[in-house]
């Protein structure tokens, strides 16, 4: 108990001097903490409600969303919604949800956690609500594959029986967390947590192919599944013709989507449907409102304050933003190198958009250090064949990788003529060409926002001075 | 390039394509003119099954579930198997696949029956995951690549002085070789796009096919290939990775 005394007065002195300095989101008194009582986030006291949130890609996005929304509800709100998602940010999370007595002074905590180490966190944190945005492909180095994250996530599930999980029907892997199909030599287990499952309905979408699918075969007899509708990749509803298996019956399902209006109607329970905003103009952001819809509606706040609330807040600027300079539509995505769902899914994002662009990719794992060598199987899993479009009209790439994604590029079969590959990322502005293009997208990965932010200056500048 | 109607059978690639695998038949179909890539899925039965004559029969890096599928699926066919691999037919295996040809998985205190095709067995530990950046030499090839599992490989066959580690882990983690090779069964842990990543290697296959023309794209896949092998070559390179 003396351990976790010291700890956290010495961990909050550091937060407030943190704060005092303008280095609020930053996890270090959350590393101090757990330095001086490793099971500190255990034995911190909890606000009466904790949300944590999960999955592969998404996780940030919605903590914000649903810690900014719990603040418009007037609410004291701690989290950790700056992608610090491992133990020293969770901790540093709520570590600000109590003072120096170990009491809370904080009506909630929004926790984001790292799908991976999930098990080791969850059972300390015990959220009464967790929301897994999905589990896709990601790192092969550190998350191996989705089976694995997803028994990771199970295993935390586990030891919290009494939390609720908030789950995406359309995913054919996440929604099945709770349960688990032996398949192959094990026992099929289900956990007693209660489950509420959102979808999207048919929206009747183009999906471009992928080179590797996330849910290959049903998991419980190895056959392949049958999508009835896909919104992208493998996010859709499935069925097994073998076994039956089939995709979970949602409770809150987005039906009509109005991307002119930036709308969404969603029914709940097949009652009348409610009309809220959307954050943009993509289906995984529209996956991620109807999550926050679910949590929401699940704590009782009426469909008429949230959708209120829902058209007051924004998507962190770090994930995406859009500006305008000299007619030119400039974008900044967070695409993540290195994990394969989230660089394909914008990549088509992209792809589907009918505007003429130019594409800089900005998505090394060690961006700009020469020596670093990195894993390049994500390229061959990631579907560059996808912005072999007319509409794309040069690709720019710049960094250390840059022979890999020469040939990666061409083996897509885009043509010689639309990329430039070069070592010095410096050069990037040089080669954008601003005639007959309508918009610039850049790509970057959560590691490199202020490199991108910089390119897009730099062309900027050289629209500015009519260098066009 | 000269093909004779190669035939390439990828062996479920809906199991095994984890990790971009499908890219080194694709690849390999690329350079040999003519060549026939065929698909077979799971729920179908092997070409080299069905008395066709295949020239190479690839499979890549799965997850363990769908891996034990693969078993099952393969049992029918093991003696086949056995005799394609004593007959010299090319066999190229990534990542996990090439435990299937072993004799057995043990995991804990499972025991996973497999082809036992070739005389060696694989010792699976899912809360152990082992990552490297790989640099080994073969027939005085360079061969370079990027591992991550969570077994090793240990008997007989993986003993064999096959590709000599330089840089990372060997076959297991007591060994200073990598890959279960045998006759033309080339097994190795490397995963992913293998042969992109190693062009020399894609013309040692095609010269055992009798082929030894240029690769597609061959001026762009060894500028990578020399790249990254001259970022491995740099002293004090760090090859052991962490999960992070």
């Amino acid at each position: 108990m003396l351990r976790f005394i010291i700890s956290l007065w010495a961990s909050k002195l550091c937060l407030f001097f943190f704060k005092l300095t303008g280095k609020e989101k930053d996890d270090r008194p959350g590393i101090l903490a757990l330095r001086l009582c490793d099971d500190f986030i255990d034995r911190v006291k909890k606000p009466r409600l904790v949300v944590a949130v999960t999955g592969t890609n998404g996780k940030t996005t919605i903590a914000n969303l649903v810690s900014d929304i719990l603040k418009l509800e007037g609410k004291r709100v701690a989290y950790n919604n700056w992608g610090a998602n491992y133990k020293a940010g969770q901790a540093r999370c709520l570590l600000d949800a109590v003072n120096i007595f170990n009491r809370p002074t904080k009506d909630a905590a929004v926790v984001e956690v790292d799908e991976l180490l999930s098990y080791q966190t969850l059972p300390w944190i015990k959220p009464d609500y967790i929301i897994v945005t999905n589990i896709c492909r990601d790192s092969i180095r550190r998350n191996a594959h989705q089976e694995y994250i997803f028994n990771s996530i199970n295993k935390g599930l586990a030891l919290v029986p009494e939390t609720k999980l908030i789950l995406n029907a359309d995913d054919p892997v996440s929604s099945f967390l709770g349960e688990r199909y032996g398949g192959t030599g094990e026992e099929d287990t289900r956990l007693p947590n209660k489950r509420i499952y959102f979808s999207i309905a048919d929206q009747k979408q183009e999906v471009l192919p992928t080179n590797v699918s996330d849910f290959p075969v049903c998991p419980k007899c190895g056959t392949k599944p049958e999508f009835l509708y896909k919104h992208y990749r493998d996010i859709g509803k499935f069925k097994c013709p073998k076994c039956g298996l089939a995709s979970k019956k949602p409770k809150y399902i987005g039906n009509a989507i109005d991307y002119g209006e930036r709308t969404i109607c969603v029914s709940e329970a097949g009652q009348k449907e409610n009309r809220y905003p959307l954050v943009s103009d993509t289906i995984f952001n529209a996956f991620n409102v109807v999550a926050i819809i679910a949590l929401f509606r699940e704590l009782g706040l009426s469909s008429k304050k949230l959708a209120e609330n829902i058209g007051r807040i924004k998507i962190p600027e770090s994930r995406m933003a859009f500006e305008e300079c000299g007619g030119i539509k400039i974008a900044t995505f967070t695409a993540k190198g290195q994990n394969v769902s989230a660089a394909s899914t914008v990549f088509g994002y992209i792809a589907k958009e009918p505007e003429d662009k130019e594409l800089i990719l900005l998505l090394d794992e060690h961006y700009g250090d020469d020596k670093a060598i990195e894993t390049i199987t994500w390229l061959y899993e990631s579907d560059f064949e996808n912005l072999n479009q007319p509409n794309i009209k040069k690709i720019i790439v710049a960094g250390h990788r840059y022979l890999d994604y020469r040939l990666r590029l061409k083996l897509a079969g885009i043509p010689e003529e639309k990329v430039v590959c070069v070592r010095d990322e410096n050069t990037i502005p040089d080669y954008v060409e601003f005639d007959g293009i309508d918009s610039i997208y850049i790509l970057h990965d959560v590691y490199t926002v202020s490199k991108a932010k910089n390119i897009k200056e730099r062309i900027k500048e050289r629209m500015l001075n009519n260098e066009r | 390039m000269s093909g004779r109607n190669i035939k390439i059978e990828v062996l479920y690639p809906e199991l095994s394509n984890l990790y971009g695998d499908y890219y080194n038949a694709k690849y390999l179909a690329k350079c040999i003119k003519d060549a026939e890539v065929i698909y077979t899925s799971n729920d179908h039965k092997p070409a080299f099954a069905e008395r066709k004559k295949i020239d190479i029969i690839y499979m890549g890096s799965m997850s363990e579930r769908n891996q034990e599928f693969a078993i099952e699926r393969l049992m029918p066919y093991k003696d086949k198997i056995k005799g394609l691999i004593e007959g010299g037919t090319i066999i190229l295996a990534t990542g996990n696949a090439l435990e299937i040809f072993g004799n057995y998985i043990l995991d804990g205190e499972r025991k996973i029956p497999c082809l036992e095709a070739l005389d060696f067995h694989a010792v699976r530990q899912m809360n152990d995951r082992r990552n490297c950046f790989f640099l080994g030499e073969y027939k005085n090839m360079k061969i370079v690549g990027h591992k991550g599992q969570f077994s090793f490989c240990e008997g007989k066959l993986a003993e064999g002085k096959n590709i000599k580690v330089s840089g990372g882990f060997g076959i297991n983690l007591n060994s200073k070789y990598e890959g279960i090779f045998y006759k033309n069964f080339y097994g190795t842990y490397i995963l992913g796009p293998f042969l992109i990543l190693n062009p020399y290697f894609v013309k040692h296959i095609l010269k055992s096919l009798g082929l030894e023309e240029d690769l597609v794209f061959e001026k762009e896949i060894i500028d990578a290939y020399n790249d990254r092998l001259a970022r491995l070559e740099q002293p004090g390179t760090e090859f052991l990775m962490g999960a992070e």
